[in-house]
């Protein structure tokens, strides 16, 4: 799939305007605060209905403005165009593809296949077990509708059973504890399997890339680890009742689980250099273009923003060389980097971007 | 405040209204004929006299026991077990289901308070201990909280020697039954699952 073009109204600092994409690399160039980044959010939302910042929709509205939208038309696998469209006004969000409103986000995020790599990825490195876990989650999430269904479920059915605990509701907890079992176990199978799949990329490739040869990988301790049934799920639920009721919370389940990532026998999380966790960052976004390709059997668009900035010339060649298996993709740089080498004219259109203003090259 | 903007607050709390579709509701009823809004305004004025919940199953009459609960035409071994009164409705309309029906009166969700206390499974009980019912039919909305409350008069209904199934395919997940279209649903009637431990 490919964006063709992009169109955008009251959106941040962007003036608007249409802008052509058609070309396998589209390249933004500016300074910092010029609306490179706005660009690839307006792409974004288009994809998936939210930000990848931590904003709301009326946050992303020229400033002083209370409503925004965007338009753009994409080409499919087999040539036909597709409109998409996304208007917020009177603080609500309306999405249509081809004229057809988009009521389930769920019809909307299996439009689009769309990876990011943004300045914020190296917590997946350096944070805490969540944000690895969120990876994981959305890796899986983005080939996989079913497993995606089953975390919604789950999330769902969590937040009965600790009201359930809350509002002294015991009579029900039988109830729920059979049902996040047997979902509880779909999710910890389905994120056995992915951890593994992720090492048999992530490994050699770090190692390629660093030209090391460390052990690297993600080493997965689910909270119901020694569980190998739904019902062997059921008996660990009822035993950690006591302790459910002391804390009025669900004490183990998926929501629990950990993804260390380990150099050997350390934790990479703390002893890894900056250099090092954003290009193992980078990695983790590669191995996910990878298993979306291979399981998906689409290939995605990418997004990339700002993230090969401190790593030195020969890292970033490295790669942009690994760096392939998708249909288009949208690169920021400052006015000072090199980035040709990869985009020959004759695959990429430049744009540089001046407050707000994009201007071919 | 005046008394336009009165009605289109008032207006505006209906679900599914919005400021601005309930400023132009307001507007329409300003230049709309006097007569009609007074049949309105009547109308919506008695319409919790005139209409209430069935004392037996649940569902709105106008008079007590409803006309499905005093129907002896309808099979009395059968019941179908519904979240709301508008179920009913729909169930009844899709016109391939010809059994009594019991309301609960909405669907077990501890985050929302709602636990079985606050339904009404104690009626439903009574019906089946009183009642010749041998098979139910149960119909609440195929959501995480429908699902619950499914799971649970399964377990209530533990050794009643009652066959128990549930609607199954066609409703869309996360849906509501009242959206759900007649066809779907009568197909969904015929297609129910055994849901019996
Ligand atoms: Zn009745």
């Amino acid at each position: 799939m490919k964006f063709r073009s992009l169109g955008f109204h009251n959106f941040r600092n962007l003036e608007d305007s249409l802008i052509p994409t058609e070309a396998k690399h589209v390249v933004l160039v500016g300074s910092n605060g010029q609306g490179k980044t706005n660009f690839l959010e307006a792409l974004y939302l288009l994809c998936y209905g939210s930000s990848f910042r931590a904003v709301t929709l009326n946050d992303v509205c020229r400033h002083g403005e209370k409503n925004f939208s965007l338009t753009a038309v994409v080409e499919d696998e087999d040539g036909s165009n597709q409109n998409l469209f996304l208007r917020y006004s009177d603080a609500k969000r309306e999405i249509r593809i081809d004229g057809k409103e988009i009521k389930d986000r769920r019809d909307l995020i299996y439009n689009i296949p769309c990876i990011v790599f943004s300045h914020d990825d190296i917590e997946f490195i350096r944070g805490t077990p969540e944000s690895r876990r969120r990876f994981f989650d959305q890796t899986l999430s983005l080939y996989d509708p079913l497993y995606f269904d089953d975390l919604r479920r789950y999330r769902a059915l969590l937040k009965q059973r600790n009201a359930a605990i809350k509002e002294d509701y015991i009579a029900l907890l039988d109830l729920y504890n059979a049902q996040l079992a047997e979902v509880g176990y779909a999710i910890q199978t389905r994120r056995r399997e992915a951890v593994e799949e992720f090492n048999a990329i992530f490994t050699p490739l770090y190692n390629k890339i660093s030209r090391g040869e460390s052990g690297m990988k993600i080493v997965y301790k689910a909270s119901w680890d020694e569980c190998h049934s739904p019902s062997e799920i059921v008996t660990k639920l009822e035993n950690s009742l006591a302790r459910d009721m002391r804390q009025q919370t669900t004490t183990c389940g998926v929501h629990r689980d950990q993804f260390t990532l380990m150099d050997g026998r350390v934790n990479f999380s703390v002893s890894g250099s900056t250099g090092q966790m954003r290009l193992a960052s980078l990695i983790f976004r590669i191995v996910q273009i990878e298993t979306y390709r291979q399981k998906g059997k689409k290939s995605p668009i990418l997004l990339v923003d700002d993230v090969l900035l401190e790593m030195d010339t020969e890292r970033r060649g490295e790669f942009l060389k690994e760096l392939s298996g998708y249909s288009q993709a949208f690169f920021t740089f400052l006015p000072e980097e090199q980035y040709f080498a990869k985009f020959d004219n004759s695959s990429a259109l430049i744009y540089s971007v001046e407050e707000g203003r994009f201007v071919g090259q | 405040m005046n008394a336009l903007e009165t009605l289109i607050k008032l207006l505006a709390r209906l679900p599914g209204l919005g400021p601005k579709s309930a400023s132009r509701l307001a507007y329409h009823l300003i230049n709309s004929d006097s007569h009609y809004n007074e049949l309105l305004a009547e109308a919506i004025g008695t319409i919790q006299e005139v209409i209430f919940p069935c004392s037996v199953c649940g569902s709105f009459t106008e008079s007590d026991p409803c006309p499905i609960c005093l129907d002896e035409g309808r099979d009395r071994s059968l019941m179908c077990v519904v979240e709301q009164p508008q179920d009913v409705l729909t169930i009844a309309a899709s016109g391939s289901y010809n059994g009594l029906f019991h309301v609960l009166g909405g669907a077990l969700s501890p985050l929302e308070g709602i636990g079985p206390d606050k339904l009404n499974f104690e009626g439903l009980l009574k019906r089946i201990d009183e009642g010749s019912f041998k098979e139910m039919i149960i119909a609440t909305n195929p959501t995480e909280e429908g699902d619950t409350t499914a799971l649970y008069l399964r377990h209530l209904l533990k050794g009643k020697n009652i066959a128990m199934s549930r609607l199954a395919s066609g409703l869309p997940i996360g849906g509501d039954l009242e959206y759900a279209d007649r066809l779907t649903l009568a197909r969904s009637i015929r297609g129910r699952v055994d849901f019996s431990d």
